[in-house]
């Protein structure tokens, strides 16, 4: 009796817990890092992914082959194109580490708005990946330019745009739900990173670019996409996409060139800054209030300051001061004025602090943001100045 | 190790369990978190669906009084022999059968609702039928053992349930997913999405399935203490309950929220501290579980209990075949997840939920009270203290 229960013990065990449909070998999979979604020539869509290649991304295994395989499949809907590319790829694809995804500019023009469906539905795909626009060209070219460091171009705009991000700010660090969130929640319209390629294209994908100090094709952050629901709008410059971080107080530091006389000029690092934003509907027009508070260091001078002195100390401030202040207006104005599209999430600001008279204007918040009133103030604080007090080049002969 | 405590036979031979309040407590708790915790309730009222279940609490401190109420009019009775003491006993039977029923069919959908989250969000190419069954064999054997089982395995469990929340929550606000500004404007719409979501969806589901516990209430060790143990639980539960929709709010946001077929999944799967803390879906899933292996545990439980009051055999010998029919069942009763869905918000808390929660029981207390009145005239009966 007693062995009966044994036996019959293992036999449950061994139905219970082995019961996993789903489990896939290591040596079964590749690992999709990068995907590229591009206007279709016959079809909706060419999907094309990356597979890494694991051995070439390991110090120690890596044999100088290409460290990715590059593949597209044409067809009306991605969810089909993701299986699809089996065809020329061998293993089962996971896509669950995926990294960058990057659109076309033409596809983008017409409107992206129905793929990403399938990347939210998908229980694989995590919101965790950067997505970009190729600027001027396709996306599977980007896809497909080797890089000395991470080897592939998913794995090296992953880590360039967050090390971007955190040290300047050229990267707007939006992911997949922030642009949802832009198409359906009212007053905001996305923005996107936009990558392109500095070189010869047809020279990126090929192991010898990446043996060169001067690589033939290189993927450069770019610009910053903007939207207009879910079509391509324009794109503005890295300096604008700086100041759109900044008002929506993502800045981690940045660094800004004052000018302090004639030619002169002066390096700022900031740190340790805040964006607070204040907005409201009187009579029809919006009223939006931005404070941006700062500190920062002098980081090398042109001129001749008496850095010894807590006067100088706010003078070059009040500068600075004024110059973010041009700055971060300037940036808005660009966009009320070539796009009137509200890229910044005014309309979500006067939503949650003036709702009742955002409703009334709800459907159309683009025109009214288009003319709203936009009041930008910095205090900025400057704290130290390096290891150096005054400038040697008051002392030079 | 088989003491004499448990080995108390009553009338017909069956064992006479006992829970500790604590045990009951944390039955509660489970039992209120469930589905519920799975599913998301109150989203109707998008941004506000916190304040619908702020109200809910307070309807549910009323809904489990209402219950205790009527239990407490004829001590040491259960649901269904009140109801023998209500109206006759034929009657009673075939109000059993219908409750019954109602408790297994509860048993499936909270079964199915688990199985829909493992088979659309985890495991993909298992057969969703091999996961209800697993957690149908789980709870046959829970039963098997006894109420005392149950209430001890939630008593284990459920200190995990706290931590895993609590981690949770740092990492969504540590991991800077959490806005705490998505919440504004609070009410911007007024009351009526609030009211929306209260009426009848959130007042029904999860507090009304308290009547479970008129099956429970019963047995446990201390009644004195169990009306304030019922609150607390009530209350801790509820709390948690809008502290995890707020959660979802503010990582979410009120629109993504809305198209989550598992808001507390999805809001799981935004963490991601330094590319190296992420894809804990797994401390989700498993607060999700044991929700679901007590609130189904509970439902079959109070099943169980019908059929031992019907046909007045130990409900230990029904465990298996039910727990096998609400597997089963748990496939059959919806084609799709749509159909699914859609009957639990159109269809079940009308035709199932508010009759059968709030409409007989009130019968039955009205009649309890009328019957009990009558003996009080008479000399020697003590009146019941409240």
């Amino acid at each position: 009796m007693r062995k009966h229960g044994v036996m019959f013990a293992a036999f449950l065990t061994a139905i219970l817990l082995s019961g996993c449909w789903d489990q896939r070998e290591l040596g079964e999979i590749t690992v999709v890092t990068g995907m590229a979604v591009d206007k279709g020539e016959d079809d909706k869509y060419t999907l094309t992914v990356e597979g890494i290649n694991a051995t070439e991304l390991n110090n120690r295994t890596a044999s100088g082959n290409a460290p990715s395989i590059v593949y597209s499949a044409e067809g009306n809907s991605l969810a089909e194109l993701t299986y699809r590319v089996n065809e020329g790829i061998s293993r089962h694809l996971i896509y669950s580490h995926m990294r960058t995804l990057i659109i076309g500019e033409e596809l983008a023009k017409e409107g992206i708005i129905d793929f990403i469906d399938f990347l939210e539905r998908n229980r694989e795909i995590r919101d965790d990946f950067n997505i970009l626009i190729a600027r001027g060209g396709k996306g599977s070219d980007v896809l497909k330019v080797t890089y000395q460091f991470q080897k592939s171009t998913s794995l090296k705009l992953h880590t360039q745009l967050d090390t971007m991000m955190k040290d300047w700010g050229g990267d707007p660090g939006v992911r997949m739900n922030d642009v949802i969130t832009a198409w359906t929640a009212p007053g905001r319209q996305p923005v996107m990173a936009a990558v392109s390629i500095k070189g010869d294209p047809e020279a990126g994908p090929s192991a010898e670019n990446m043996m060169k100090v001067t690589p033939d094709a290189l993927v450069i952050l770019d610009s910053l996409a903007i939207f207009k629901g879910d079509k391509l709008e324009g794109f503005l410059t890295l300096e604008d996409s700086r100041n759109y971080l900044w008002i929506q107080n993502k800045i981690n530091k940045t660094s800004i060139t004052v000018k302090c006389s004639e030619s002169q000029y002066m390096g700022l690092r900031v740190y340790d800054t805040r964006t607070k934003i204040k907005g409201k509907l009187e009579n029809g027009k919006a009223k939006i209030n931005i404070k941006i508070r700062a500190e920062a260091y002098i980081d090398g001078t042109h001129c001749n300051d008496q850095f010894d002195k807590a006067k100088t100390y706010k003078e070059s401030g009040e500068t600075a001061q004024k110059q973010i202040n041009e700055m971060v207006t300037k940036t808005i104005e660009k966009v009320q004025e070539e796009y009137g599209t509200d890229i910044f999430g005014f309309g979500e600001v006067v939503m949650r602090q003036d709702y009742q008279n955002f409703k009334k204007v709800k459907k159309s918040w683009d025109e009214k943001f288009a003319e709203a009133d936009i009041n930008v103030d910095t205090t900025l604080i400057i704290r130290r100045t390096g290891i150096r007090t005054k400038s040697f080049l008051n002392e030079v002969k | 190790m088989l003491t004499e405590r448990t080995f108390k036979r009553d009338w017909c031979g069956m064992l006479k369990e006992n829970i500790s309040l604590s045990q009951l407590l944390t039955l509660l708790i489970n039992f209120l978190l469930g589905s519920a915790i799975v599913v998301g309730v109150g989203g109707d009222a998008k941004k506000d669906a916190w304040i619908a279940i702020a109200a809910a609490i307070m309807i549910g401190f009323g809904i489990m009084l209402f219950y205790y109420f009527l239990i407490s009019r004829v001590p040491g009775q259960n649901f269904f022999e009140i109801m023998e003491f209500g109206f006759k006993r034929p009657i009673a039977i075939i109000f059993s059968i219908t409750y019954v029923v109602y408790f297994l069919y509860l048993a499936c959908r909270v079964v199915r609702d688990f199985g829909e989250l493992i088979a659309s969000a985890i495991l993909p190419s298992t057969p969703i039928e091999i996961i209800s069954l697993t957690i149908c064999l789980l709870m046959a054997y829970i039963l098997y053992l006894g109420l005392e089982v149950l209430g001890r395995t939630s008593e284990i469990f459920t200190p995990y349930l706290f931590g895993f929340l609590f981690l949770l929550t740092i990492l969504l606000f540590a991991s800077g997913n959490a806005n705490l500004y998505e919440i504004k404007p609070v009410l911007g719409d007024g009351l009526k999405p609030v009211l929306n979501a209260l009426f009848p969806t959130l007042i029904v589901f999860p507090f009304g399935e308290l009547i479970a516990f008129t099956l429970i209430l019963p047995v446990v060790t201390n009644f004195k203490y169990c009306l304030r143990v019922s609150m607390l639980g009530v209350g801790i539960a509820g709390s948690l309950l809008l502290f995890a929709m707020f959660l979802m709010i503010v990582t979410l946001g009120a629109d993504a929220l809305q198209r989550s077929n598992f808001p507390m999944l999805s809001s799981a799967r935004e963490v991601s501290i330094g590319n190296f803390i992420e894809r804990i879906d797994a401390l989700v899933v498993f607060i999700m579980m044991l929700g679901i292996l007590v609130k189904g545990s509970v439902f079959m439980f109070a099943g169980l209990k019908g059929l031992e009051y019907t046909f007045r055999l130990p409900y230990r010998y029904f465990s298996l075949p039910v727990a096998m029919i609400v597997s089963s069942f748990s496939i059959l009763i919806s084609v799709n997840f749509g159909d699914h869905w859609q009957e639990g918000l159109e269809i079940v808390p009308y035709f199932l939920h508010l009759p059968l929660q709030f409409g007989l029981p009130s019968l039955l207390l009205i009649t309890v009270l009328w019957k009990r009145r009558k003996k009080k005239a008479k000399p020697g009966v003590k009146g019941m203290k409240f």
